[in-house]
């Protein structure tokens, strides 16, 4: 962590004065005002050493001392880290100090302890700590806090350059009113430039005598997975195909209803009757999209279901008709009594059973109290079973977990009658 | 569940699952079932499912992939008669023998149905199919909750709270029994020393394994991978990671990584001949091999479509020798993989095999980044 510090933070110098800076965004420096003052008053360079190289820069905001005493420089370079601001201090907290001193030009440490806020008025608060030697050339260096490891202040002054009396800083609250752009622009460089939350993280789970970080263990067990059953692939000459009717959109639905007629339905939403010898002997266009599923009773009723609209057609009278389905938008099976008087539609929550006209005979609300009660959201798949014993018709489904990380075998125990009427 | 369908004749249920599991049901009772390939997408629409042959032969297709299955309820293995798109829907005319299929286009309108006579391979069902049983997988699974929270926080800038760690029983148990044996065997302190070694490396191998977790989990992020992708991505490293580590410590049954084919078949269940090894390579040069099912490459529409034109003059008939004719001859990955195939690919099979094999400069996250492939 320390290293890391050390390599966002560069030497100042301009016009004799010489100071510490370090990166907050790419290519920003933030130093204190005094530090750049005199080369900011005379016009001349600022030259900022970084990694062994020299780089000019230039003052894009300059908020002179005595408060808040804050100057942002910018220079051309990018491929640096960037230190996280943080405001979160409280008094005790010890400090870690790291800039480029006079008598250590490659760099000088020192350890504080933060006292609390100075008031030079109401609005204007300093930083106070004390129990490190503070010394020309640290001002405009990172105030790292050693509990949460992030920076938490600009070192601004000193009580006595000769002793370890500590000395005064800009809190990184103050940096955030004062400088309100590097708020959002902190948040976005550290969203994608990771080094930093990296070397904290491996600071803390390096400090055996730090805090003590929660560990969440995560458990890595086999998958249970049964071994596939032997598959034999069948040439395609063995079982050939043969094409029944081509140039379809989607074909999503079937009902092979007569030896020689097949319903189908496709993209296009067109319901067409097609004959055995590749034929399409009628068509019938359905309201609202296309048919996803299809029934056929006695070879002349054909149902169905489009979306939210549920359809019925008389292939002899070519009378046809549709009603919007209480299930709306999930309904997964129909199914025409064994008498053909009447049609059972089930979706995710209603199972309605209407007759030839589409007229609902019964409505029922299957099985919702019970999916909510195991935290599942909806049926995916029905089938329906018309009983020859007992008059009425039953809906068999599952029913979804409402979490993706719900295993296949938890959802094969949700089989459940889900109603009948 | 991918398909129900009632038989219409008795109060039996046929089941197709997502994992590819078929089950027929009484009620709560299962009275037979049988394993196929699963699979890793949902697709609604109509009838999926026909009980063909006087209800004694299920015909299933799942929507997404090419291909239809037939299995004689009760027997040990199916059939697959692979088609060159997607099956969507089937139907089953009411002599029960012969099956529509509702193929999906290509091209806008150029959907069509297909029937198929399933009396014609009633022999084959009903006769003795191979018996014997695939192998079995080896794979490890995760809840990654709480890796992915711990990435996600420190990408929002905010602080971690706390560390994650990865337990694996498994690998600890054959560890310690390997630690064991060497301090019980006879052998010679100088053999015993470096096989205490190794167990070392074992075990840091898998202390070390969480870092590139989240690490690989960072990257993923910033690709803009789905959480369950991740989750997905994670899975298989850490069933490629740890069964690399056994393998390094020659415990019997467990392959070693080096003999690639052999390891990836280990782990995902597959025999080796059904493993095609394959380069990729992107645009800024950097490249990697992996193997990749058989079973995978023969779902991909465009690789089958391009095998049966290139290797037409090679005399590629079968499916297989497409995708060979296709690998070996067709270079540009854009076009013979489709966008929901690569990703399937690179999640499934790649991407768990590269994080394990190459350093972090050459793993490349996004298959849109790849230009070319081929056989290696």
């Amino acid at each position: 962590m320390f290293e890391h510090l050390a390599s966002c933070v560069a030497r100042i110098s301009g016009s004799s004065s010489t100071g510490t800076g370090f990166f907050v965004a790419p290519g920003q420096l933030l130093t204190c005002a005094h530090v750049v003052a005199r080369a900011e008053k005379r016009n001349d360079r600022i030259q900022v050493e970084y990694a062994g190289s020299t780089y000019e820069a230039g003052v894009i905001k300059y908020l002179p001392a005595p408060f808040p005493d804050l100057a942002l420089l910018n220079l051309d370079i990018s491929d640096h880290p960037t230190v996280l601001l943080d405001p979160a201090l409280s008094p005790g907290t010890s400090l870690y100090v790291f800039g480029f001193t006079d008598k250590y030009r490659g760099g000088e440490p020192a350890t504080v302890e933060y006292e609390g806020q100075a008031l030079l008025d109401a609005q204007s608060a300093l930083m106070k700590f004390k129990g490190g030697q503070i010394v020309p050339g640290l001002s405009g260096a990172p105030l790292l806090n050693l509990n949460n490891w992030t920076v938490a202040g600009i070192v601004k002054s000193t009580r006595d350059r000769g002793s370890d009396l500590g000395g005064g800083g800009i809190s990184s609250k103050t940096i955030f009113e004062q400088l309100p752009e590097l708020v959002d622009l902190q948040r976005t460089i550290h969203n994608w430039d990771k080094r930093w939350i990296n070397a904290t993280q491996k600071q803390r789970e390096r400090s055996a005598d730090g805090e003590k970080i929660p560990v969440r263990i995560v458990e890595v067990l086999q998958k249970k997975t049964a071994a596939q059953s032997s598959e034999e692939e069948i040439d395609p000459a063995q079982l050939p195909t043969k094409t029944l009717f081509k140039s379809l959109w989607c074909p999503q639905s079937l009902a092979w209803f007569e030896e020689g007629r097949i319903a189908l339905g496709s993209r296009d939403s067109v319901l067409r009757i097609g004959s055995t010898d590749g034929r399409i002997v009628d068509e019938f266009a359905v309201p609202e999209s296309y048919p996803s599923y299809i029934a056929v009773q006695g070879g002349r009723w054909v149902a169905a279901v489009c979306y939210t609209k549920l359809f019925a057609v008389d292939l002899q009278s070519r009378n046809s008709r549709s009603v919007t389905l209480d299930s709306a938008a999930s309904t997964y099976a129909i199914s025409w009594s064994p008498d053909g008087r009447y049609l059972a539609a089930c979706g995710s929550n209603v199972l309605q059973v209407f007759d030839r006209d589409l007229a609902v005979k019964s409505s029922h609300h299957v099985g919702g109290a019970r999916r909510r009660a195991r935290g599942c959201v909806g049926a995916r798949r029905h089938t329906l079973h018309w009983d020859r014993q007992r008059p009425g018709v039953e809906a068999h489904g599952t029913v979804r977990g409402s979490g993706d990380r719900f295993s296949a075998r938890c959802k094969r125990e949700r089989i459940t009658e889900l109603g009948s009427g | 569940m991918n398909a129900l369908q009632n038989s219409g004749v008795d109060d039996r249920l046929a089941i197709l699952w997502d994992d590819g599991q078929i089950e027929i049901r009484r009620g709560a009772e299962i009275e037979a079932s049988i394993t196929t390939r699963g699979a890793d997408a949902f697709h609604g629409g109509g009838p999926k499912i026909a009980w063909c042959l006087d209800q004694t032969v299920i015909a299933c297709a799942n929507g997404v992939s090419a291909s239809v299955i037939m299995w004689r309820i009760g027997a040990l293995s199916y059939v697959r008669r692979r088609m060159d798109r997607r099956v969507l829907s089937l139907a089953l005319a009411p002599s029960g023998s012969r099956l529509a299929l509702g193929i999906d286009e290509a091209n806008r309108g150029d959907g069509r149905v297909e029937t198929l006579e399933v009396s014609a391979i009633a022999g084959t069902l009903s006769g003795q199919l191979g018996e014997e049983v695939m192998p079995e997988p080896h794979l490890f699974e995760a809840d990654w909750t709480a890796l992915i929270d711990s990435v996600t926080s420190a990408g929002e800038g905010t602080q971690v709270s706390f560390t994650v760690a990865l337990n694996i029983p498994y690998l600890n148990d054959k560890i310690d029994w390997c630690e064991q044996a060497v301090r019980k065997a006879g052998a010679d302190a100088r053999i015993k020393r470096e096989l205490t070694r190794n167990h070392e490396r074992a075990r840091k191998s898998a202390l070390k394994l969480v870092d590139e977790l989240r690490w690989a989990v960072e990257r993923m992020q910033e690709a803009h991978f789905y959480e369950r992708e991740i989750s997905t991505v994670c899975d298989g490293f850490a069933s490629v990671s740890i069964n690399a580590v056994l393998g390094r410590l020659a415990i019997e049954g467990h392959p070693r990584i080096e003999s690639l084919e052999e390891f990836i078949g280990h782990v995902f269940g597959y025999v080796k001949s059904n493993l095609v090894y394959l380069e990729f390579e992107s645009d800024d040069g950097r490249g990697f091999t992996a193997a990749v099912p058989m079973d995978f490459l023969l779902e991909v529409e465009q690789l089958l479509e391009l095998g049966g034109t290139l290797g037409e003059r090679h005399g590629a008939t079968t499916p297989r020798e497409k995708v060979y004719a296709a690998c070996q001859l067709f270079h540009d990955f854009d076009y013979a993989f489709g966008y929901y195939d690569k990703r399937r690919l690179w999640i499934g099979y790649v991407l768990p095999q590269v994080l394990e094999r190459y350093p972090h400069d050459n793993i490349i996250f996004s298959p849109s980044k790849i230009v070319r492939f081929g056989l290696a």
